[in-house]
C-alpha cells in the first residue's frame, strides 16, 4: 500500500471562545515580545459586512516549529476580529468557517511588523450529505478495517488488533464479539453469531455457539495461500455472492525489508517474473515472494480457495456486485500506472507481472512487456491520481432505494485520502467500462477510508484506518455518511454514445449547460510497465462538436470532433454551468475510461487531433511547488518538513541535512528516487513516472523556500 | 518393538504420570505470599494513603474488596482521633498492600516497616504513584516502580482510547472508561509489562504495567482519581492486581490467545498465556509448539505501534523448544503428514486446536498444568487409519511427563485407530538449561 497522499492538515484548535471574547490566543510571554509582529483582522461576508464570528483563523509555518501542527490557530470574536503574534517568517494563513468556501494566503512577516488583513468569505455550496463520527466505546482501537451489518442490522466492525466489536441493532450498546485474531482486514457478518473475517494468514468463521454474545469458535476456512511475515503483506477483503463464495485477495509483500525467510510459509520465490533491465535499483520493491501473492480468490462455501485472477499489485478493494460480479480496486505502483477499480473475470491477468510466477500456465514462461500487455485486461475504471485518491478502498454498490440520493446502483469508494469517489458502470460490447466522479472530499470525510458499507437506514458507513502508514491525530474510525433527501446538484451518469457521451444530470439545468464552451474534455492515457506509476501520456483536447441540452434540461448530448477507444476522457463542466435552480455542480470532473467503442473496437485508429508540445520548463514555482508537496510528499515527509523517523525520512530543515545538496542532485533523487541509508528504512521512490519535470522542479523550489535552514 | 506400558519414563526427561487430574483452574498456586490459603483465611491486604484524605478515600475501594473478594483489608496509617498517624503496623501482617500515590512522609520507624514490605515479596499494587509520595524509600522510581513520573499527559485531554492488553488482571473488565487526565509516565524499565495504554490523538502512554522483580511482584495504575475506587471494573481490577502479584490465581482468569507475528515462528502462530504462566508459542504451519517461555504475555506494541511491526517482544525465559517439522504423523513416524490447521474453539475458557493429520482428526487442548504451573496439552484423537506418531525432541529445561502414549525410541505413539486421548505435561525443570 504505497500511499502519496494529499492530508488535509487537521487543525487543533488551541484557542477558545468564551462569552464572546477571543481569549485563546496562546503566546507565550517570552514569544509576545516585541520583535513579534503582530496580524490583526475583520472576518465578514463577501456579500455583506456582516462579521463571521468563530472563523478559524490558522497561522502555519516553520517557524512555529516548537508549536504542534508548527501552527497557531484562533476563533475570531463576534465583531468576527481575529489577532496573532508571530515572529518573523513566511506564514500560510488560512481562514474558514463552516458553510464557507476557505480563503488561504501567503504572508511575509518582518520583526515587529504590524499587519491589518481583512477576509472576505464566500459561501460554500453545502452537499446535502452529512458525515458523522460515531461514537465508540473507549476500549475500541480506532483502526477500524472492516464493517459490515449483519441482516437484522446490527453494525459490526473489525480493528488492526485482531478484535471484532458489534452494536447490537436496535441500540448503541457495543460489545467485543472476538479477539486474538492477526490483523482482522475485512469481514462479512451473516448472522449475529455467524461472521467471517479475513486476516492476515486466513479467512477464519467466528461462531457464537453458546449465545454469551462472544465467540467461541474461531474455524479456519482457507489458508491456502503464502506469507513471509513482511510488515508489507496484506489479506484483503471481504465480499460474499449470492451462492455463499467469499472473495478476497493478497497483496505483493513489500521485498527487501523485514522479510523474514526462515519462516515463509508455502514456497519461496524471490526473483522477479520479470527481472528489471532498467538503470539503478527496481523502482517498486512490491514482489511476489510467497504462494498466491497479487491474487484474488474465490473460497467456496465449502472452503475451497480457488486462485482465481491475478496480476494485481495492492488489490485493497474486494466488492462484489449485485450482479454477483467481483470487482477489486488496486493501487499504483509498477504495472499499475494509477489507481484502478477492475470487472474481475475468472483466469483473468490484470497487469502485475510478478504474480504470474505462480501461474500454472505461465510461471516457468520468459515473458516479453508486449506479451504481458496482450495478456492483461485493462481496468474497467481508471482512477486517476491526485484528483481521484491514491489508495482506493472497497467498491460498494448503492441498493438503499433511494435512501442515499439519486445515485441507485453506482458504486461507492474511499480511499486512503479525505476522498468519497462515485463510479457509474456500463456494460460496452460486453465489458464494464464508465465514469468516476470524486463525490465527498474533506468536509468533514476524515482519511483511511478503505471499507465500507450501507446501512438499513441507508447511510453509507466508512470503516478508516491508515494502519500507521501516517499520523492522523486519532482520526481514524468508523463515520456515517447521510442523505439529506436535498437533491444533490452532480452530474448523475456520464455515458458513452456513438459520437461522444451523455451526461444526464440530477436536475434541471439552465441554459449554460447546453453551451460547448462550458465544457472541456481531453484524453489521455497511461504507460503499462515496470516502473513505479505513470504519467499521464498522449494527453491531448479533444474539441466538442455539439453540444444539446434535451428538453428536460437534464440531459446532455456531448459530441466530440473524434471518439477514440483505449483512453481515458476527462470531462470538465465549467463552473458556471447552473442548474436551473442556480445552483453550480458540487462536482465538476468526471473520468471516463474508454476501453471499448460501441462497436466493441478497442484499438484506437489514425488521430486528427496532436497533443501539444511540451512547454519550455520554467525555474521552478515555489506556489506550485507547494501544492505538489502536498499531494505527494507530505505522508512522508511531514508538513512541516521535518520528516519522520518511523518512515526513515529526513529533516529538511536541519543545517547539514539533505538541502545542502545540489539542485541537480535532488532533481535527480526526486526523479529516480534513492535506496535507503541505512538499510532498515523506505526507500525514496522514483516520482519520475508521476510528476512531470516541472512539477518537480516547482516542488525542489518549495523546499528551497520552505525548508532551507539559514545559513550559520 | 512398541513397549505398551502406559507409565513408563521417557529418557530421563520425559516421564508418564500415574494420575490423571481433572481440573486445573481451581488449584491455588503456591506463590510467594505464604501457603494457600484456605476458605477461612482471608486474604490481608492492606491500603496505605499518603495522608488523612488519601486514607478516606481509599475507604471505598476497602469496602469493595472486602464485599467482592472476601479480603480482610485495613488502612494504614490509621487515623488517630486527633489526626495524628500511628506506624504503618498493618502493613507488617498483609499479604499484599495498595499504595494510594505512595506510603507519604514517613518516620523511621515506619520508613523501616515499609522497606521491609518492600522487600518482602509481598505483592504490591500502586495507585498513581508520585515521587513526593514515596521520598521515604530510596530508589523507588527505578527499582519499583520502574518509571518516571511526568506531566500530564497530551495536556489533560481525557483518553480517546484506553486499551487493555490481555492480562489476568483484567479478567472480568470487560468495560472501563474514565475521563481522568492523566500524568504520563517515561523511562519505562526494560521489564517492565505494559497492560494498559491510553491514547490521545497520535500519542500514547502507559496506564498499568506489571513487573516481576526477584523481591516481588508491582502492578502500577495510572489512574487514580478518587471516584475510580467506586467502579466496579476499576475494583476487580485493583483486586486482581492484589492477587496477581502475590502469584496467587485470579478467579475466573482464563488463558489469552493471540495470533501475531513472533520471533522464531511462522506468522500467524498463537501466542497463548496461561493465567498463572508460562506462556506459549504455537505454530499452525510448524504444527506444534515452537517454545514456551516462563513470563507474561507477548508485548504486542512493537506489532501495533508502527506501521513496520517488528515481531512482538517475549517477556520471560524460553525453557522448552520444538523443531521438528510437523511431528504429529498418521501411520508412519518418518513420513510427512498431509497437515491442516483448521482452527479452534474456547471451551471452558480454553482453547482446543484442531488439526487434520491425513485426515484424522487431533484436537489440542493447551492449559495449565495439574498445580496451575505449567503446560498441559490434552489431545483428543478422531478415529482413524494407524496410529498416530509424535516426535518429541530432547528438553534440557523441562520436566515432562506423558500419559495414554506408547513410547518407541525418540518417538512416542498413540497406538489405537480409535477415538482416544492423550496428555503431555510440562514444567520447567528447576535449574534446567535454556535450550
Amino acid at each position: 500500500m504505497r500511499i502519496f497522499v494529499f492530508i488535509r492538515q487537521t487543525a487543533r484548535w488551541l484557542g477558545c471562545f468564551a462569552g464572546g471574547v477571543t481569549v485563546g490566543l496562546l503566546l507565550t510571554a517570552a514569544e509576545a515580545s516585541a520583535q513579534n509582529a503582530r496580524i490583526s483582522g475583520r472576518v465578514r461576508k463577501a456579500d455583506s459586512d456582516a462579521p463571521i464570528a468563530r472563523a478559524i483563523v490558522k497561522i502555519e509555518g516553520p517557524t512555529l516549529a516548537n508549536r504542534e501542527n508548527s501552527l497557531i490557530s484562533q476563533k475570531t470574536n463576534l465583531q468576527g476580529r481575529y489577532e496573532l503574534q508571530v515572529p518573523l517568517g513566511s506564514y500560510d494563513l488560512w481562514v474558514s468557517a463552516p458553510d464557507y468556501e476557505e480563503v488561504k494566503i501567503k504572508l511575509e512577516v518582518a520583526p515587529g511588523a504590524v499587519i491589518e488583513r481583512d477576509f472576505e468569505l464566500r459561501p460554500r455550496q453545502r452537499s446535502p450529505y452529512h458525515i458523522e463520527t460515531l461514537k465508540l466505546p473507549q476500549q475500541v482501537i480506532r483502526e477500524i478495517s472492516g464493517v459490515s451489518f449483519t441482516p437484522k442490522g446490527s453494525l459490526v466492525v473489525t480493528n488492526r488488533r485482531g478484535e471484532v466489536w458489534v452494536r447490537n441493532y436496535p441500540g448503541e450498546q457495543w460489545h467485543r464479539f472476538a479477539s486474538g485474531l492477526y490483523e482482522g482486514f475485512g469481514l462479512v457478518a451473516m448472522g449475529e453469531s455467524d461472521m467471517m473475517v479475513i486476516q492476515r494468514p486466513e479467512l477464519t468463521r467466528l461462531r457464537d455457539t453458546n449465545g454469551d454474545g462472544i465467540a467461541d469458535v474461531y474455524e479456519t476456512v482457507a489458508d491456502d495461500w503464502g506469507i513471509t511475515g513482511s510488515y508489507h503483506e496484506f489479506s484483503y477483503g471481504l465480499a460474499r455472492d449470492k451462492a455463499g463464495n467469499l472473495y478476497s485477495s493478497s497483496g505483493l509483500c513489500s521485498f527487501g525489508r523485514g522479510v523474514e525467510l526462515p519462516w515463509v510459509r508455502g514456497p519461496l520465490k524471490t526473483a522477479q517474473f520479470m527481472p528489471w533491465g532498467g538503470p539503478g535499483p527496481v523502482p517498486d520493491g512490491h514482489r511476489s515472494v510467497a504462494l498466491y501473492q497479487g491474487w484474488a480468490f474465490q473460497i467456496s462455501p465449502t472452503g475451497r480457495l480457488i486462485p482465481f485472477a491475478s496480476g494485481f499489485r495492492q488489490p485493497l478493494g474486494v466488492g462484489v456486485s449485485p450482479q454477483d460480479e467481483l470487482f477489486i480496486s488496486d493501487c499504483p505502483g509498477a504495472w499499475v500506472p494509477t489507481s484502478t477499480l477492475t470487472h474481475v473475470e475468472k483466469d483473468g491477468f490484470y497487469g502485475h507481472a510478478d504474480g504470474l510466477k505462480w501461474h500454472p500456465q505461465y510461471k516457468d514462461k520468459k515473458m516479453t512487456i508486449e506479451e504481458l500487455a496482450a495478456l492483461r485486461r485493462p481496468p474497467s475504471i481508471y482512477l486517476p491520481r491526485g484528483i481521484m485518491g491514491s489508495s482506493p478502498g472497497q467498491p460498494i454498490w448503492d441498493l438503499s432505494g433511494g435512501k442515499f440520493g439519486p445515485f441507485s446502483g453506482q458504486v461507492f469508494l474511499g480511499d486512503v485520502t479525505d476522498l468519497l469517489m462515485r463510479v457509474d458502470l456500463e456494460k460496452v460490447a460486453g465489458a464494464y467500462q464508465g465514469a468516476a466522479f470524486p463525490f465527498l472530499r474533506g468536509q468533514g470525510l476524515r482519511i483511511g477510508g478503505m471499507h465500507n458499507a450501507f446501512g438499513p437506514d441507508g447511510a453509507l458507513y466508512i470503516a478508516q484506518t491508515v494502519r500507521g502508514w501516517m499520523p492522523t491525530e486519532g482520526n481514524e474510525g468508523i463515520q456515517r455518511v447521510a442523505w439529506s433527501g436535498e437533491n444533490p446538484t452532480e452530474i448523475q451518469t456520464l455515458r458513452l454514445t456513438d459520437k461522444g457521451f451523455a451526461i444526464r444530470f440530477t436536475e434541471t439545468m439552465g441554459d449554460s449547460a447546453g453551451d460547448a464552451k462550458n465544457y472541456q474534455v481531453r484524453r489521455f492515457q497511461y504507460n503499462y510497465h515496470p516502473q513505479d506509476g505513470s504519467l499521464r501520456i498522449k494527453q491531448v483536447d479533444v474539441p466538442i462538436t455539439l453540444a444539446k441540452l434535451q428538453s428536460d434540461g437534464r440531459a446532455l448530448d456531448l459530441e466530440l470532433l473524434e471518439l477514440q477507444p483505449s483512453y481515458i476522457y476527462e470531462v470538465v463542466v465549467g463552473k458556471n454551468v447552473l442548474s436551473r435552480a442556480g445552483r453550480p455542480l458540487l462536482n465538476l470532473t468526471g473520468y471516463y475510461t474508454l476501453n471499448r467503442l460501441k462497436s466493441g473496437e478497442t484499438k484506437p485508429g489514425p488521430s486528427r487531433l496532436v497533443a501539444k508540445a511540451p512547454e519550455a520548463l520554467r525555474p521552478g514555482d515555489p506556489t506550485r511547488g507547494e501544492e505538489v508537496f502536498r499531494l505527494n510528499c507530505m505522508v512522508c515527509h511531514q508538513a512541516d518538513g521535518k520528516g519522520s523517523a518511523q518512515v526513515g525520512t529526513p529533516d529538511y530543515t536541519k543545517p547539514g541535512g539533505p538541502l545542502t545538496k545540489t539542485d541537480a542532485e535532488l532533481l535527480a533523487i526526486i526523479t529516480d528516487g534513492k535506496l535507503p541509508t541505512p538499510p532498515g528504512v523506505l526507500p525514496m521512490p522514483p516520482f519520475g513516472n508521476v510528476l512531470q519535470e516541472q512539477a518537480i522542479r516547482d516542488v525542489l523550489s518549495y523546499l528551497r523556500k520552505t525548508f532551507q535552514p539559514s545559513a550559520p | 518393538m512398541h513397549e505398551t506400558s502406559r507409565h513408563r519414563t521417557f529418557s530421563s526427561r520425559w516421564k508418564t504420570v500415574p494420575h490423571f487430574f481433572t481440573s486445573v483452574l481451581l488449584v491455588s498456586l503456591a506463590g510467594i505470599c505464604g501457603a494457600p490459603l484456605a476458605a477461612s483465611e482471608p486474604f490481608r491486604v492492606c491500603l496505605v494513603g499518603a495522608d488523612r484524605q488519601s486514607v478516606e478515600k481509599l475507604n471505598t475501594l476497602k469496602g469493595a474488596l472486602e464485599k467482592t473478594f472476601g479480603f480482610a483489608c485495613s488502612l494504614a496509617p490509621a487515623m488517630r482521633s486527633g489526626g495524628g498517624r500511628t506506624a504503618l503496623d498493618p502493613l507488617r501482617s498483609a499479604q499484599a498492600a495498595v499504595f494510594y500515590h505512595g506510603p507519604g512522609t514517613l518516620a523511621e520507624g515506619d520508613a523501616a516497616v515499609l522497606r521491609e514490605f518492600i522487600g518482602s515479596g509481598k505483592g504490591c499494587v500502586v495507585i498513581g504513584a508520585s515521587e513526593e509520595a514515596w521520598s521515604a524509600l530510596a530508589g523507588f522510581s527505578g527499582d519499583i516502580l520502574g518509571a518516571t513520573p511526568g506531566d500530564r499527559f497530551a495536556h489533560g485531554s481525557p483518553m480517546t482510547v484506553i486499551n487493555l492488553f490481555p492480562h489476568p488482571i483484567f479478567t472480568g473488565v470487560t468495560k472501563f472508561e474514565t475521563q481522568q487526565a492523566m500524568t504520563q509516565y517515561t523511562k519505562l524499565a526494560s521489564d517492565a509489562q505494559m497492560i494498559m495504554e491510553g491514547t490521545v490523538g497520535d500519542e500514547t502512554t502507559p496506564l498499568a504495567w506489571v513487573r516481576r522483580r526477584p523481591s516481588g511482584r508491582v502492578c502500577h495504575l495510572v489512574p487514580d482519581e478518587p471516584g475510580l475506587f467506586s467502579d466496579p471494573y476499576y475494583q476487580k481490577m485493583v483486586g486482581n492486581a492484589l492477587l496477581w502479584t502475590c502469584g496467587r490465581p485470579v478467579p475466573g482468569a482464563h488463558p489469552f490467545v493471540q495470533r501475531t507475528y513472533m520471533p522464531d515462528a511462522h506468522p500467524g502462530s498463537f501466542a497463548i498465556t496461561l493465567p498463572n504462566g508460562p506462556s506459549v508459542c504455537l505454530d499452525p504451519v510448524r504444527g506444534g509448539i515452537n517454545y514456551i517461555w516462563d513470563g507474561d504475555f507477548v508485548d504486542l506494541r512493537p506489532r501495533w505501534l508502527t506501521k513496520q511491526g517488528a515481531p512482538a517482544g517475549i517477556f520471560g525465559e524460553v525453557f522448552y523448544r520444538e523443531k521438528t517439522w510437523q511431528p504429529l504423523r498418521l501411520g508412519a513416524p518418518n513420513r510427512e503428514p498431509d497437515f491442516h490447521f483448521r482452527g479452534y474453539t474456547l471451551r471452558d475458557g480454553l482453547p482446543e486446536f484442531h488439526y487434520l493429520i491425513d485426515g484424522r482428526d487431533v484436537y489440542e487442548t493447551i492449559g495449565p498444568g495439574k498445580d496451575g504451573a505449567g503446560v498441559l496439552r490434552r489431545f483428543r484423537v478422531g478415529p482413524g487409519a494407524g496410529p498416530l506418531w509424535l516426535n518429541l525432541e530432547p528438553q534440557p529445561g523441562a520436566e515432562i511427563s506423558l500419559r495414554g502414549l506408547e513410547r518407541d525410541g525418540d518417538r512416542v505413539c498413540f497406538p489405537s485407530s480409535a477415538t482416544g486421548e492423550f496428555t503431555i505435561e510440562i514444567h520447567r525443570k528447576t535449574g534446567g538449561a535454556t535450550p
